[in-house]
């Protein structure tokens, strides 16, 4: 039996695969300005919170009932889209309809971009996985034995 | 009033969220049965938002005509996959042998299609503008998680054990092509994009969409958080109000009833 895997190996794999098309983006153009980098990224944490949180909201409302906890979820997930357009204001300017036409709009395409991907990969190694043939159990193809009387005696 | 983007697009988008809201329901609840009218209402008020505003270079009406461009190897993909994994093998009956290899072709038939694209000439829809960077985000995006996802599920297969050869190589496989690919449009650029331009989009809508992932999982964990402190504030069931007289001695009843029945299926046993 094969040792059980350390979640570390993952973890590493991740980093160095991000790092990877990382360097081959710097090599091919040169170093990007790290702080407009650092900016888009929190500028996306906004819009993808605010996006996120205000879905989650709406199926919260759609899908109430009078024994849910529902207070402390609406709450919860106003308080994130609170947090969230706060963001996007700070870092995507006053025009928040503007910013969420432009940016939320390709965070939607990326969305769609990054669950096919997922889609084709995971479901190429489930295909592979699930196809695995195994050789045959080796009793099964054994001649099957004459039955025992409840003696322990074998019948003839 | 449908050509505008707020009605024709993200009213609809908050539509479906209700629609699925609504699914979440009990069975018995009024609210389910119009989970399907809602969405379906959402989807004709994207499709005349969509028609009503062709050609435009509103953002919204961009995205939808970048999705009906990736339709087909996104099927072919989809379709591909679920083929591969149904037709393993079967305890019912045997199927067609070319089947599974066929769905695999199929699988990596949607990727190469994507290669093409990018090798085409584009429609006016992507060709410049919104469109072409929504389509470049669209494919830097779906190569680099194709990369990472691929990649880590040869690692994933490769320390499984049991000499899961082929599943790490169909892996390594898939994330060499889509890492190629990247490196490609990088390096060369496609036919109607420079490589400066993919490079603009690396770090200025991939970067984007990187913190949006990170929204998305934060907004998630708002979600279960919520939820948890809700259930902790729930009353204690230990301090429920004591039975009333009546209610006492009808459990009392119940109870010698059931006792008695009890017994008598003991004895006759015996």
């Amino acid at each position: 039996m094969s040792a059980r895997p350390k979640p570390s190996i993952f973890l590493v794999g991740l980093l160095l695969l991000v790092l990877i098309i990382d360097l081959s983006a710097i090599e091919a153009g040169g170093m990007p300005d790290l702080g407009a980098v650092l900016e888009r990224i929190l500028l996306g944490l906004g819009i993808g919170l605010s996006l996120a949180s205000g879905a989650l909201l709406l199926i919260t409302l759609g899908a109430m009932h009078r024994h849910m906890r529902a207070v402390e979820q609406i709450l919860g997930l106003s308080l994130a889209l609170a947090l969230g357009l706060a963001l996007t204001h700070l870092f995507g300017g006053c025009d928040l309809a503007a910013t969420f036409s432009q940016e939320g709009v390709m965070l939607l395409a990326s969305a769609s971009a990054l669950l096919t991907a997922g889609g084709l990969a995971f479901g190429l190694l489930l295909a592979t996985v699930t196809g695995r043939t195994h050789p045959q159990d080796p009793l099964l193809e054994m001649q099957s034995t004459a039955p025992t009387s409840p003696e322990g005696r074998r019948e003839r | 009033m449908l050509d505008e983007p707020l009605i024709g697009f993200w009213v609809p988008m908050a539509l479906l969220c209700l629609a699925g809201g609504f699914f979440l329901t009990d069975r018995k609840d009024v609210r389910r049965r119009l989970a399907a009218p809602t969405a379906a209402l959402a989807l004709a008020m994207i499709a005349g938002y969509g028609l009503s505003t062709r050609g435009s270079g509103i953002p919204e009406t961009a995205l939808l005509a970048v999705w009906l461009n990736l339709a087909v190897p996104v099927t072919l993909m989809a379709a591909g996959t679920l083929i591969a994994t149904f037709s393993g093998p079967s305890p019912v009956g045997p199927l067609p042998p070319w089947l599974r290899p066929g769905g695999f072709v199929m699988a990596f038939a949607g990727l190469a299609w994507v290669g093409v694209m990018l090798l085409d000439v584009p429609p006016g829809s992507r060709a410049h503008g919104i469109g072409e960077a929504l389509w470049g985000t669209w494919v830097v995006v779906f190569l680099s998680a194709a990369v990472i996802i691929a990649g880590m599920g040869a690692v994933f297969a490769a320390v499984l054990g049991e000499a899961r050869h082929l599943e790490t190589s169909v892996m390594l496989v898939l994330a060499g092509a889509a890492m190629a690919m990247l490196r490609w449009v990088q390096v060369e650029g496609s036919t109607d994009l420079a490589a400066s331009g993919w490079l603009h989009i690396h770090w200025h809508w991939h970067t984007l969409a990187f913190g949006g992932l990170l929204g998305l999982a934060i907004a998630g964990m708002a979600l279960i958080l919520s939820v948890y402190i809700g259930e902790k504030r729930m009353p204690d069931p230990g301090v429920t109000a004591p039975l009333s007289e009546e209610e006492k001695v009808r459990v009392q009843a119940i109870l010698t009833a059931n006792l008695a029945r009890a017994r008598g299926d003991g004895g006759e046993s015996e």
